[in-house]
């Protein structure tokens, strides 16, 4: 009976849970003393500008790449059209920051570029421009993925239309097509803003700054950690304006998905110069996004294979172990709390979910510096070095960051499990584990292997609150390339981006072919 | 093999952790693959088992603070005397003494509570583009922030540790306000906004973009020695100029070490330090990342040595460190991004 009537409590105090690191680093800006006027002198007009510029920037490239490419594979045929409905997700695998060393190494002076052409300048990347081309092209895949699976959702019916109106297919994609997948493509560009205001490592070496490098400077560089939580608790505000639009985006999908039918539309094949179009459009695309960086790390890999190979297989397995075991504890959270949020839905799930969705958008040495707090205050009270500096911290600190990925994956599976479903259900299995293992686990095991992919991916790719949380002597991949990049030592990070990418590759490639299937 | 070595020392670390006894765990700044081997070499020599997490200097005081006096760490290891004037100001660090380390370090390169010691020196210098400058126009620091300094310069973001501490030592010698004016004219004389680290500076005076650029001289000696075509040809087209010859001396900084005030295993956390500073770990020091050694029996790189040798700034260090707070406040109302 007791444990029955902690059920409905069950999401909010999982919510509780996530937004723990934060309330700790809250309770300690303000047991140090907060002094209202400093609110002034943080330059939070200057990060919002770039924050804002950037987010817009990314934005409107990730949706033409993204938007773009997509349209055409789903919708068309012509050399290649397979190759790239596969290959176009693969830069996802690239941490966005070895995507920036990547190409500083080409443009930068005496660059690849210099040492192929012999001209050499001073023409340098590292801007706020430059940063949001690089994130555009290693970005846009978080588009491009659910806008393909949106455009060949769409019906004949569509087509028929556009057919019977006679409309031209530029017009069409404008008018007929585009609002259809909008929601979607909306949902890909909400993904795609929190990735580039948490980041830390591609806007740092940019020399741009946004919300995230604001909070480092003024915590790390001017030791004003009060200033520093400000300047999160305004970026926090920034954040939940974008998951209020987002939330608008998905109920307007759900209506707007009611239109599809069963019936797919046959691709069109495309011909002559329409087809060349394509093909170099989604060819410069990835090569620009994936095959150029490849290439930059491998010339790398050869120019230094020695420090690059040091103890590899040692931070492969590090790596691996942590993200699969990570990677696995999320689902399953974001399963069990989604079973019963779904279950009861009390209007302090709805907030709890809210706020552990938070997690995302915050940077993750914030998260990271705040599980630390939260564990060393519970070391503290134990007066034993308990939880400090283990892995269940550490991986305490992936859950507060990448659960929303896990959940917002998840969550698809969970739309189509209908209140008449679970009563009846109720009927099929006794008790919530036997419903949650037998009914509810069946129907959403596609979404949960496509989350699993995803936060796999994401955690791949974690910096900050690793290098900050990790026990003695463990090294990721993402550390080490971390690691020989602030030693600046380029060519040595090749090998290591290279292993990192293949990993993340082959998650990548499973979750296109799930989603596309 | 690797990772079946790699399980067993994890698991090592787990089971030796409890009975804290024969090793010594360091939160380092410092991550060079020749720090590494370093501990290895005293592994083997003593026995005791190094540890080791590495983060940036500043997250790692932030974790020290935090943990308090449940924190493992029994050694901190960073670069810039900043940090380690910080680490002292938190009180996470513990004040200890030994003869060996008093012997070969400078008394100006460590605290004088003997709370952290210099390791390995580091020497802020400018670096020219030998096309465009002649290295006779070039004097000292204070030029670089004259109205009538020819050059445009090229240097990082004032929150950078460097030159925090490089303002620091400005308002040692010159006061608050000598310093502001300074800064000041360091900004009005830059070529573009402050951006990138120590090596982008370098490649800025390179390039041309900038005439000179303020950066520690190793970066120079990773460039001379790089696989990468690319930096070997910035390393030819870059001179260095070790600024106040006639006066104080160059600016010189310090990669360092203290004990921690939680520290479980002092006696190896010392025994680790002397080891440091031996000639052995020195020359490893030196010739492996082109630093300055601080112990002086030992001697420079040969590339290193190509740079000529220069008089440096004795200033005591904790003088620097002190206006850390000064320096913040300088650089940000000089606007110094």
């Amino acid at each position: 009976m007791e444990v029955n009537r902690l059920k409905p409590f069950i999401a909010p105090i999982f919510g509780a849970i996530l937004s723990l690191p934060i309330l700790f680093l809250l309770a300690y800006a303000l047991l140090e003393g907060v002094s209202l006027e400093a609110f002034s002198n943080l330059n939070l007009a200057t990060y919002a500008k770039s924050t804002l510029l950037l987010v817009l920037g990314v934005g409107a490239l990730v949706f033409v790449f993204g938007g773009l490419s997509a349209y055409l594979v789903a919708r068309f045929e012509f050399v290649g059209s397979r190759f790239f409905s596969l290959s176009l997700a693969l830069p996802l695998a690239i941490p966005s920051y070895v995507v920036g060393y990547a190409y500083n190494g080409i443009f930068e002076y005496a660059g690849l570029l210099a040492q192929l052409t012999g001209i050499t300048g001073h023409f340098s990347i590292l801007t706020l421009w430059g940063a949001i081309v690089i994130f555009g092209l290693s970005m846009y895949p978080y588009v491009f993925i659910v806008a393909r699976a949106a455009f060949l959702g769409l019906s004949s019916s569509v087509d028929e239309v556009v057919k019977l109106q006679g409309i031209g297919p530029v017009r069409a994609f404008f008018r007929a097509y585009l609002p259809l997948v909008y929601p979607a493509l909306f949902i890909g560009l909400f993904l795609t803003s929190m990735e580039v205001i948490s980041d830390y490592g591609t806007v740092l070496y940019f020399g741009v700054e946004t919300f995230s490098v604001g909070i480092f400077k003024q915590w790390f560089g001017y030791a004003d950690l009060q200033g520093a939580i400000k300047i999160a608790l305004v970026l926090m505000v920034f954040v939940f304006t974008l998951l209020l639009l987002e939330s608008k985006a998905k109920a307007r999908m759900r209506y707007a998905t009611g239109g599809f039918s069963a019936k797919p539309l046959q691709k069109q094949r495309l011909k002559g110069l329409k087809a060349l179009g394509a093909f170099a459009f989604c060819a410069l695309l990835f090569t620009c996004a994936f095959v150029v960086p490849v290439a930059v790390l491998g010339y790398w890999a050869i120019l230094d294979p020695r420090s690059g190979s040091l103890d590899l297989g040692g931070y492969t397995f590090g790596t691996l172990s942590i993200n699969l075991g990570s990677a696995f504890v999320i689902m399953v959270c974001a399963f069990v709390v989604l079973f019963f949020t779904v279950a009861y839905r009390t209007a302090l799930a709805k907030i709890a979910y809210r706020v552990s969705l938070l997690g995302y958008s915050i940077p993750g040495a914030v998260v990271g510096i705040g599980a630390l707090l939260l564990f060393s205050s519970i070391d503290k009270a134990l007066g034993q070095y308990w939880l400090g500096g283990t892995f269940f911290v550490l991986i305490f600190a992936y859950v507060v960051r990448f659960y929303p990925a896990g959940v917002g994956a998840l969550n698809s599976g969970f739309s189509k499990i209908t209140t008449e479903l679970q009563e009846a259900s109720k009927l099929y299995a006794k008790g919530e584990f036997a419903r949650m293992w037998r009914v509810s686990f069946p129907m959403v095991k596609g979404a949960f292997m496509s989350g699993f992919l995803i936060v796999f991916i994401d955690v791949s790719k974690e910096l900050p609150a690793t290098l900050l949380l990790r026990p003695f002597n463990f090294d990721t991949l993402a550390t080490r390339i971390y690691e020989l990049a602030s030693n600046e030592m380029l060519p040595a990070l090749g090998l290591p981006s290279l292993v990192l990418i293949s990993m993340t590759t082959v998650a990548v490639l499973l979750l296109n072919l799930r989603i596309f299937r | 093999m690797k990772s079946v070595k790699y399980l067993a020392s994890a698991l090592l670390v787990g089971a030796s952790a409890l009975m804290a006894a024969g090793e010594v765990n360091l939160y380092s700044h410092r991550h060079y693959d020749t720090d590494r081997e370093l501990y290895k070499t005293f592994e083997t020599q003593t026995g005791i088992k190094v540890n080791v997490v590495h983060a940036k200097a500043e997250e790692l005081l932030a974790r020290l603070k935090i943990e308090g006096d449940n924190s493992p760490a029994d050694v901190f290891i960073t670069s810039d005397v900043g940090n380690l004037y910080d680490a002292k100001a938190a009180g996470v660090l513990q004040s200890v003494s030994s003869k060996t380390l008093n012997e070969i370090i400078p008394e100006h390169l460590r605290d004088t509570d003997g709370q952290w010691y210099g390791l390995t020196k580091r020497a802020r210098v400018i670096m020219y583009n030998k096309e465009k400058v002649d290295p006779a126009t070039l004097s000292t620091f204070e030029a670089l922030g004259d109205a009538n300094f020819p050059y445009k310069i090229a240097m990082r973001t004032s929150a950078n540790a460097y030159n925090k501490s490089l303002i620091g030592a400005m308002i040692a010698h010159h006061g608050e306000a000598g310093a502001l004016a300074w800064a000041k004219g360091v900004v009005a004389n830059m070529a573009r906004a402050p951006k990138g680290n120590d090596r982008d500076q370098i490649r800025a005076a390179a390039s041309g973009e900038a005439d000179v650029a303020v950066a520690n001289t190793y970066y120079v000696g990773r460039f001379v020695t790089s696989s990468d075509p690319a930096d070997r040809e910035v390393a030819q087209k870059v001179g260095i100029f070790f600024p106040n010859q006639n006066d104080r001396g160059t600016h010189v900084n310090i990669s360092g070490a203290g004990v921690t005030k939680s520290a479980k295993n002092k006696e190896n956390a010392m025994k680790l330090l002397e080891f440091l500073v031996s000639p052995e770990a020195q020359k490893n020091f030196a010739h492996a990342n082109f630093e300055y050694p601080v112990n002086s029996a030992v001697e420079i790189s040969p590339v290193v040595k190509a740079w000529g040798t220069f008089k440096e700034d004795t200033l005591p260090l904790s003088a620097v460190g002190e206006n850390g707070v000064k320096s913040v406040k300088i650089a940000q109302e000089a606007q110094w991004k």
